[in-house]
């Protein structure tokens, strides 16, 4: 990975969270970042720019045409979120949220395009050679991937941004609800809602139940 | 980023999806120029300007035609004011003839519109959009065809055909980038990335030349990246002397990065063969 400015030492006590979390070691970046520093947004941003390059993928869509949009979208919302930053959860959980929102706000606002869209792109079948598992199985995880992204779509945003976190970029509840900055009840009550509201496609939908039903 | 706790019965189901999504996750070859591109033009927006690409080209396309517009205007109100009473009343009698009703107050333009403030600022900077970047001779560009090729679009494309394995096509449109939108900065991104395409591609002599001319613009974000790709360049031309400095001021301007352990073995290797 580029490096454009060295990290600077582990901070003392900032930067850890509220609920006795490991140092962050991106905080004292952040807050250099957010008090105006070009140099270490810079830096920040190509440090966890793999990160929220991920979270976009997982979001909208490796294959989508918007991925470097919308992640320069993103990067911009993290870039203007930073001044707010105080440390609550580490920073990269930080950034990711804002990639997720970023993300899913594209998507629903693409919705007219992804319509007329197949929901399936063959080129996703090129993952084949890297892969361990047949090309139904290939198709069933591309399928189930859509299906959850057309319900973050339609889920009201907090359910689908803790979907999003848990599922899509595979956090722990507690680091969900670190990320989100809400009780971890409330992220288990999100979630299943969520979940929910998952299960109810799937039952009104013979293909996508028969996918779920197959192999992993 | 540990397993995600299950939620109740959905255990499985959340397993099962996220090991789908694990794989949408994952790093591909390409991803730091794209990360490097990405956060240098989120840097180069303004604060509050959180609109798409699109967006801001249309944004541009229309605040171009205002300009042109308000600057046909005002040519026009100028030479009326300052011509004399004699042209004044042949400008008003031939006025009709000249600006038709209905046509657009631009088409009687004789002046080009003012050159727009640089977007980007500090060098290095990625503008959000290039129809100001036109050439600087040839015929001037229609709004459309700006529409068409700007200097992020070629990008995209020669970065696709890269990625796609269609060198060929992606060497003309990084050239046709570098010879259209000279000063953008993904002209200038281009050099690095023509630079390796040539590189692997066994062009040694071309590929050192863009590097060369990355690194001759001063500044940028892959100033490392453009000395290790020049170095090796050099080397493939066996050109010693000259590998040797690249490496030297490789190790002097980053003395800590991630190329220096090879920069000093080469340098290590290049010293014994003296």
């Amino acid at each position: 990975m580029l490096r454009l400015l060295r990290l600077p030492p582990r901070q003392g006590s900032s930067g850890e969270s509220g609920r006795g979390a490991p140092i962050d070691p991106l905080f004292a970046l952040a807050r250099a970042a957010g008090d105006g520093d070009g140099e270490a947004a810079r830096t920040l941003l190509v440090t966890i720019g793999p990160a929220l390059l991920g979270t976009v993928r997982g979001v909208i869509g490796a294959r989508s045409a918007d991925v470097e949009d919308v992640l320069q979208e993103a990067m911009l919302a993290v870039h203007h979120a930073l001044p707010g930053f105080r440390g609550e959860c580490k920073t990269i959980h930080f950034a990711c949220r804002v990639a997720v929102q970023t993300a899913m706000n594209a998507r629903r606002r693409a919705g007219y395009r992804l319509r007329y869209t197949p929901a399936v792109e063959p080129a996703e079948l090129d993952a084949l050679p890297h892969a361990a598992l047949s090309p139904a199985d290939v198709q069933s995880a591309v399928e189930r991937r859509e299906a959850l992204r057309s319900l973050l779509d339609e889920l009201p945003l907090p359910q689908g941004e803790a979907l999003a976190l848990h599922v899509v970029l595979g956090y722990s509840v507690d680091e969900t609800a670190e990320a989100t900055g809400v009780p971890v009840n409330t992220v288990r009550s999100r979630l299943r809602a969520a979940l929910a509201a998952l299960r109810e496609r799937i039952k009104g939908d013979g293909q996508l139940r028969e996918i779920l039903g197959g192999p992993a | 980023m540990s397993t995600p706790t299950p939620i109740d019965g959905d255990h499985e189901l959340t397993e099962r999806l996220s090991r789908d999504f694990a794989d949408e996750r994952r790093v591909r070859a390409g991803d730091d120029e794209l990360i490097v591109r990405a956060g240098v033009a989120a840097l180069a927006r303004p604060r509050g300007g959180t609109f798409g690409k699109r967006t801001a080209l249309f944004v541009a396309i229309a605040a171009t035609l205002v300009v042109a517009s308000a600057a046909a205007a005002t040519s026009v109100w100028i030479a009326t004011r300052h011509a004399s009473p004699f042209e004044r009343t042949q400008r008003s009698q031939s006025a009709p003839s000249e600006a038709k009703p209905g046509a657009p107050a631009h088409a009687a333009a004789t002046r080009p519109a003012p050159t727009p403030p640089a977007v980007g600022g500090p060098e290095g900077d990625v503008p959000l959009v290039e129809p100001y970047a036109a050439p600087a001779a040839g015929p001037k560009q229609s709004a459309p065809a700006a529409v068409e090729r700007t200097a992020a679009s070629l990008f995209r494309e020669a970065s696709a055909a890269r990625r796609a394995g269609d060198l060929g096509r992606a060497r003309s449109l990084y050239t046709e980038l570098q010879s259209s939108f000279a000063t953008s900065s993904e002209a200038r991104v281009s050099r690095v990335s023509l630079g390796k395409l040539l590189l692997g591609a066994g062009h040694a002599e071309e590929a050192e030349r863009q590097f060369r001319s990355y690194l001759a613009l001063g500044g940028g974000d892959l100033g490392e990246e453009a000395l290790v790709g020049r170095a090796d360049a050099l080397s493939r031309l066996a050109r010693r002397d000259d590998e040797r400095h690249v490496w030297q001021e490789l190790l002097a301007r980053y003395p800590s990065s991630v190329y220096a352990p090879r920069a000093r073995q080469r340098l290590g290797a290049l010293g014994a063969g003296k």
